[in-house]
């Protein structure tokens, strides 16, 4: 029993930090990011007994989330980013100096995650920051998962037209 | 070929038949390989963004309600196996030093000035300049004769000494899962306070120093990569106390290192609680006098204390 309990013990533990870092990257603030996930593993907390043994803890916990974050936080919040103190440190990180080997230019890519529609932005978190699988995504946001596919097709199409705007072919090398 | 097998493709979610008959496509079909290509590096570029986010302290609110969800949730969960069960932050550290590389939000030529992340926030420019103070001391003591001042033959007594010194509980990580055993450690005056190296040595003579310090950073900080000269440095500020791992190594390497530091910092504490309180006396003495190479006997050491023959930024002996 032992081995079973702390082997939830090292997913749950791993789940929040997933949980942490698609927070952040929805909502681009490390304070509203950790409320968010607060305020998740609050509501998990209160229907732990719904949950049912065998079944997908990690896709059960981003459903949770993705629920508040579509239900209370995107309605508060405006657009991620928008304003946001990280946001600006962010910027600032990204901005600095020589990057020899860089594919993709970070702060690029950050535009272009803003620039796409949220819900393609959430799938390709999801499945290319996450690693979820396809079903889980569906699963998380109640959708088919040819809904899945087609969203995340869109979003890195769409990433990557707007990355290669800004030089030339998919491999940037940005002289500023 | 269709989409969706292109898309599986690239996230690792097609079986290993069609995952070969899409290789052979991907050979014949230029551009469908230059959109694998660019899928993939978008996928890189994602962790190098948002992946400091695995190794920040999650706030006290969140652990206390992971630890309460564990006691509650029934326990026969799709479970990752025990073997990947560190595969996160052991991937988040990977994507870190990549994102060093790739992304380069780094500092690359050194750690003064605007080379290095002024990043999110007032504290960073603490945090830099313990990081300056680290590779000095990496630079200055990781050859030196008198590379500590205490050994680590009884490292309970190293601890409590260098604990009393920083003023607050400190220890010598375990790293011989990286390959390096303690050899000992001293203190330093710094510009940032306090701070304390812990020597480390491989079995091939590699010097790893780990320099831990109280600076007044005002809060966490993920881990940043910097090099200076043919010095590579991770640093990061974690509760109160922050830590700089440096040594004469490549990115790759050092992070493995650094995640044996982590997780020898996660697992230590509860251990050592009982046996290590610096407050509580007992075998954590500081030695009245701090005994030069305590147990890393060197041979024909000279008697005088080396003085910093050049610079003023090096640190001061203490």
């Amino acid at each position: 029993m032992d081995g079973v309990v702390s082997s939830l013990r090292a997913d749950l533990e791993n789940h929040i930090a997933s949980l942490r870092r698609y927070a952040r990257a929805l909502l681009r603030n490390s304070s509203d990011a950790d409320d968010l996930v607060q305020e998740t593993l609050s509501r998990a907390l209160s229907r732990a007994d719904k949950f049912a043994a065998g079944t997908n803890l990690r896709a059960w916990l981003f459903a949770i989330m993705h629920n508040i974050y579509v239900n209370q936080v995107r309605r508060l919040a405006g657009r991620p980013g928008e304003s946001s103190i990280d946001e600006e440190g962010m910027e600032n990180r990204l901005s600095e100096a020589a990057r020899q080997e860089s594919r993709i230019e970070l702060r690029d890519l950050s535009r272009a995650l803003d620039a796409i529609p949220e819900e393609q932005r959430q799938v390709l978190l999801l499945v290319a920051l996450e690693g979820l699988k396809y079903d889980e995504v569906a699963q998380v946001l109640g959708v088919p998962i040819g809904t899945v596919m087609s969203r995340l097709s869109r979003a890195r199409e769409a990433v990557r037209q707007k990355l290669s705007g800004n030089g030339a072919g998919s491999v940037l090398r940005r002289v500023k | 070929m269709r989409d969706g097998d292109l898309h599986a493709y690239v996230d690792g979610q097609l079986d290993p038949a069609r995952r070969i008959e899409v290789e052979a496509w991907l050979t014949e079909d230029v551009e469908a390989a230059r959109r694998v290509q660019a899928y993939r590096d978008q996928a890189e570029a994602l962790h190098a963004l948002f992946d400091s986010v695995l190794i920040e302290q999650a706030p006290a609110e969140i652990n206390a309600l992971q630890s309460k969800l564990a006691a509650r949730l029934p326990t026969n969960d799709n479970h990752i196996p025990w073997f990947q069960a560190h595969w996160l932050r052991a991937a988040a550290m990977v994507a870190l030093v990549t994102a060093a590389g790739v992304g380069g939000w780094y500092g690359r030529d050194g750690m003064g000035g605007r080379s290095v992340a002024t990043g999110s926030g007032s504290h960073l420019p603490v945090l830099v300049a313990f990081a300056e103070e680290a590779a000095n001391a990496h630079n200055f003591y990781a050859n030196s004769r008198f590379e500590v001042e205490m050994g680590a033959d009884d490292q309970d007594a190293l601890n409590g000494w260098l604990s009393e010194r920083l003023g607050r509980p400190v220890f010598g990580p375990e790293l011989t899962s990286a390959g390096f055993r303690l050899i000992g450690g001293r203190s330093l005056p710094t510009d940032t306070g306090v701070g304390v190296l812990y020597m480390y040595e491989s079995d091939r003579g590699e010097r790893l120093t780990l320099f831990v310090g109280a600076p007044q950073t005002g809060e966490s900080a993920a881990v940043s990569y910097v090099q200076r000269n043919d010095i590579g440095l991770l640093y990061w500020a974690e509760g109160s106390l922050s830590y700089a791992l440096a040594g004469r190594f490549k990115r790759e390497q050092l992070t493995r290192f650094a995640q044996a530091v982590y997780q020898s910092l996660k697992d230590e504490p509860a251990k050592r609680r009982k046996s290590n309180d610096p407050a509580s006396g007992g075998k954590a003495q500081p030695p009245a006098m701090p005994p030069s190479g305590t147990g890393v006997p060197r041979p024909s050491a000279p008697s005088e204390q080396i003085q910093p023959s050049s610079g003023d930024n090096k640190p001061k002996p203490s």
